[in-house]
């Protein structure tokens, strides 16, 4: 656990779980979860397949309910709040694998943005000055874009939206390391703009070296919380099975 | 030349008004991902109100079209959408067809309930028909209204998906509900936005047509056919191809009438058929649907493998009892309880084809006319060989109309099958007889054909009571049979399919034969049902064997639980309880009319049918026996369901299986 509260965090954390349980038809699969981010920082949620790290992202984002245990965000309670209010208030999930909508075109794609109640012309400015390639595309459809460029797509949502909570589930899954790189080149320029950026990976050499705290997961309990080069070896144990 | 101008005016009108109908279904359809079969009901019931309003309490025109298409109609759409069709997820495509088949159903019983078809209800053209010349040709007021509607709608729609972000996320919500969630819209408000507009283009299309076609709930009902064709040149999803669809539909079905109707022979009668024809050769026409593999979701349905010894000894219990209480049947309860049995073979039939291999179908009964018209042709006499022609020629048509089906899938499927049966319920069958090759084969004509009862040497079954020991002795043979396939290794090849036609494919299992074979069988029993019920009845009007009169006993067989024998018997039941309890309280009849609907739309809650609840409740009850029993080992080896949604696995497990699953996860030996 990090940032307990009387851990010398002037701060309040930007995002907070605090002893949350959560299952799929009574099948419990994260359990006790405490978790603290604090505002603009990148944090890493690492730890080996099934360990429960995208079920604590869907919770984290009022995706999914909680069981038991509360989610706070910027100190205030939210379990239970519909997530287009979250949307509102500049939380931003991308989920697992790509996250666009394959039959609409990258236009029509940001103009779903402005649900989280922005103005399409913004969108659109700030998506294609980041994301160059996406204004040669924007009448192409989402579907046909690359791997890559598909993952742009989806970041793009949070350029728009300030300050920002950016849950990051799987970055980089299937895609080339040089894209890859790309990628977490732009959310570290997103994190030193003012956004907090959660990080999910299964991999998890790249994202700690990115990150200023890191959480590690295995079989459903953060395990171990804290710097990056503390966790290393609970991850190892992690993926070993030994935890 | 001044006719062709007259024909084209008229198509082009009739081709606007469709155009509205298959905007609203194509709307419908790419926004939800439901196909609506029950849009031209929906225009039905809306033009009924309409003449409600404004000759019925005599309300000012334009006030009740305010009211009806932009209040009742859309408020409407939105409480189906979010009543019933919500909970349409996780079902198969069969499950959803079927809800709204339920729901059109539904809505034909409720609209004879309140507006009994006996009362002439005069429905006038807007501007009482004024028309004025252009090019020589007279136009109505009420034809350019509704070209006008038709473009309005056109631009109307284009402009509204492709322009505006609610639009957008109309289209989002097809591509991916979890997603827009998430994006921060609300996939509800959306669906049910877009069934709201959907259900007023319905019913502005069908006030529009209503003048021509008079007030009445069936022809307007099955107008939404030309509608569909229309839909499906735009593959449903294009409005362009749709709008140019149905002018080209209009256009044809105008200019077969102008030029056909005068003919005294047998096209003379091909008016109702035309957009059917048409469809059926787009449906043909369509592309290969691609192999797709399972979508990785669980469906809630239901598809237990029975004990063949059980059910033969339940097939066995069924005939005694019928022998047994035969003799003391009233004659009007018997005549029931056998017709609910001749349409139960008809219902046994569709549990291979759409339980176990999940193909949809809507012209069981057009089957179960071919097998009575072959008995009837072959065995005037009654000889019991004419029910093996039955099933016979049955299967053979069976397998000519499974031709398409072999290239398409789920609601296409189900389109080219209706469309078959509305070519032969509202052309063919009315037919006085067919002659090919110089033979005549006589038809059901505009009256009715006498079908045979069944004679075999020494013994007769003429009678009533010997109908039913007949009907009970067919119906338990062929629901043996089926629970046989069921386990066969057939069955298994069935299931597979249903589940991931591209999984099979890869295992080298040939589908065309597969879905050839299992069509022609489910066609072959159709006719051997139709055969026996045609005998039943003696004397046979064409309708007996109607698409309107496979709806019910279609939806009774999936309420029943269309995956199961079991299910086919529940359904059966409830026909016959239907029918009983409708000819003792006539009063109720009205409301009996509408049962298999509502019944039908029930299913959104279970779609495993009334079979699966049973089956459930008798699981349970004996687990707790055996639990207080108290023996261990006594959960032995016979198969149950358990559901396993948090694995995504839903196939019959064994009870050791089970133990050591609940071993791994910790819980502990199984109870």
């Amino acid at each position: 656990m990090i940032a307990a509260p009387d851990a010398p965090t002037p701060t309040v954390p930007i995002l907070e779980l605090r002893g949350v349980d959560a299952g799929y038809n009574g099948i419990g699969a994260i359990w006790d979860v405490d978790l603290a981010v604090a505002p603009g920082e990148i944090f890493a949620l690492v730890g080996p397949n099934g360990a429960g790290k995208s079920t604590l992202i869907s919770v984290a984002a009022c995706l999914h309910p909680a069981t038991s245990g509360d989610v706070l965000l910027g100190g205030q309670i939210v379990n239970g709040t519909a997530p287009r209010e979250l949307v509102r208030r500049g939380v931003c999930v991308v989920p697992e694998g790509r996250s666009v909508f394959p039959n609409l075109t990258v236009q029509e794609n940001l103009l779903l943005v402005t649900h989280a109640g922005v103005s399409v012309a913004e969108v659109e400015a700030l998506a294609y000055e980041r994301f160059p390639v996406l204004g040669t595309r924007r009448k192409q459809l989402a579907g046909t874009l690359s791997g890559g460029e598909q993952q742009m797509l989806a970041l793009a949502r949070s350029v728009a939206v300030d300050p920002a909570v950016l849950l990051v589930d799987e970055l980089s899954m299937g895609l080339a390391p040089l894209v890859v790189a790309e990628l977490y080149a732009f959310i570290a320029e997103l994190a030193s703009g003012g956004a907090t950026v959660i990080l999910v990976e299964q991999f998890a050499r790249t994202v700690l070296g990115l990150a200023e705290n890191a959480a590690v997961m295995s079989n459903g309990r953060i395990v171990r919380t804290g710097k990056p080069a503390d966790v290393e070896d609970a991850l190892e144990a992690a993926y070993l099975g030994e935890l | 030349m001044h006719n062709f101008l007259i024909y084209s005016v008229l198509g082009l009108s009739a081709g606007a008004i469709y155009a509205v109908a298959a905007g609203g279904l194509v709307l419908t359809y790419t926004t939800s991902g439901i196909f609506n079969f029950a849009q031209g009901a929906i225009g039905m019931l809306g033009a009924f109100t309409y003449w409600q309003f404004t000759y019925g309490w005599g309300w000012p025109a334009p006030l009740s079209l305010v009211i009806v298409l932009g209040v009742i109609a859309p408020l409407f759409g939105a409480a189906l959408e979010s009543g019933i069709l919500r909970g349409l997820e996780q079902t198969t495509e069969a499950v959803r067809v079927v809800v709204t088949v339920a729901i059109l159903s539904a809505l034909v019983g409720l609209a004879l309930w309140i507006w009994p078809p006996n009362v002439a209800r005069p429905f006038p053209a807007f501007f009482n028909g004024d028309k004025f010349t252009i090019v020589g040709a007279a136009v109505t007021v009420h034809q350019l209204i509704s070209m006008g509607c038709a473009v309005a709608v056109a631009i109307g729609l284009a402009v509204l998906l492709r322009r505006s972000r609610v639009g957008t996320d109309m289209r989002a919500v097809v591509d991916n509900r979890d997603l827009l969630v998430i994006y921060g819209g609300s996939p509800d408000r959306v669906s049910a936005l877009s069934w709201a507009l959907g259900s007023s283009l319905a019913t502005l299309s069908g006030i529009l047509i209503a003048p021509t076609l008079q007030l009445s709930v069936l022809p307007l009902t099955l107008l939404i056919v030309n509608a569909y064709a229309a839909a499906i040149m735009g593959r449903l999803s294009r409005l362009p191809a749709t709008f140019v669809g149905a002018i080209v539909l209009g256009l044809a079905e105008s200019y077969g009438v102008g030029y056909l109707s005068n003919r005294g022979d047998f096209l003379a009668g091909i008016r109702p058929a035309i957009p059917v024809m048409i469809l059926f050769v787009v449906l043909l026409a369509l592309p290969h649907a691609r192999l797709r593999g399972n979508v990785g979701k669980r469906s809630r349905d239901w598809f237990p493998s029975p004990p063949v010894r059980r059910s033969a000894m339940y097939a066995a219990a069924f005939v005694v009892l019928a022998f047994v209480v035969g003799p003391h049947l009233s004659v009007a309860n018997m005549f029931t309880v056998n017709r609910a049995i001749a349409l139960g073979i008809v219902a046994l039939s569709l549990i291979p084809l759409v339980g176990y291999a999940g193909q949809l179908t809507l012209c069981q009964m057009s089957f179960a006319g071919i097998g009575a018209l072959t008995m009837a042709y072959v065995a005037p006499g009654g000889s019991p060989l004419g029910l093996v022609a039955a099933f016979v020629v049955a299967a053979v048509v069976g397998a000519l109309v499974a031709i398409p089906a072999l290239r398409l899938r789920g609601i296409y499927l189900a389109l080219s099958t209706a469309a078959f049966t509305i070519v032969l319920d509202r052309w063919i069958f009315t037919q006085d007889a067919l002659r090919i090759f110089g033979w005549r084969i006589p038809l059901f004509g505009i009256y009715s054909l006498q079908v045979p009862r069944v004679q075999m040497p020494g013994v007769s079954f003429g009678s009533d009571r010997a109908q039913l020991v007949l009907l009970s002795l067919v119906f338990s043979i062929v629901a043996l049979a089926v629970v046989t396939i069921r386990r066969s290794r057939y069955g298994r090849v069935l299931l597979a399919m249903r589940e991931s036609p591209a999984a099979c494919a890869t295992l080298g299992l040939r589908l065309t034969v597969t879905k050839m074979s299992v069509f022609a069988l489910s066609a072959g029993i159709a006719g051997l049902g139709g055969a026996l019920y045609g005998g039943l009845q003696t004397a046979v009007p064409a309708d007996t064997f109607s698409f309107f009169q496979t709806l019910p006993v279609l939806l009774l067989a999936v309420v029943g639980g269309i995956g199961a024998v079991g299910g086919a018997v529940a359904g059966t039941v409830l026909l016959g309880l239907f029918e009983a309890i409708s000819r003792i309280w006539p009063s109720t009849s009205n409301l009996i009319a509408v049962a298999p609907g509502l019944a039908g739309i029930g299913l959104v809650r279970n779609p495993g049918g009334i079979a699966s609840d049973l089956h459930a409740a008798v699981t349970q009850f004996r687990n707790r026996r055996r639990v207080s029993a108290a023996s261990a080992g006594s959960a032995g080896d016979e198969a149950f369901e358990v559901p396993l949604e948090w694995i995504g696995i839903d196939r019959t497990i064994r009870a050791a299986d089970i133990a050591a699953l609940d071993v791994a996860l910790g819980r502990g030996p199984a109870s």
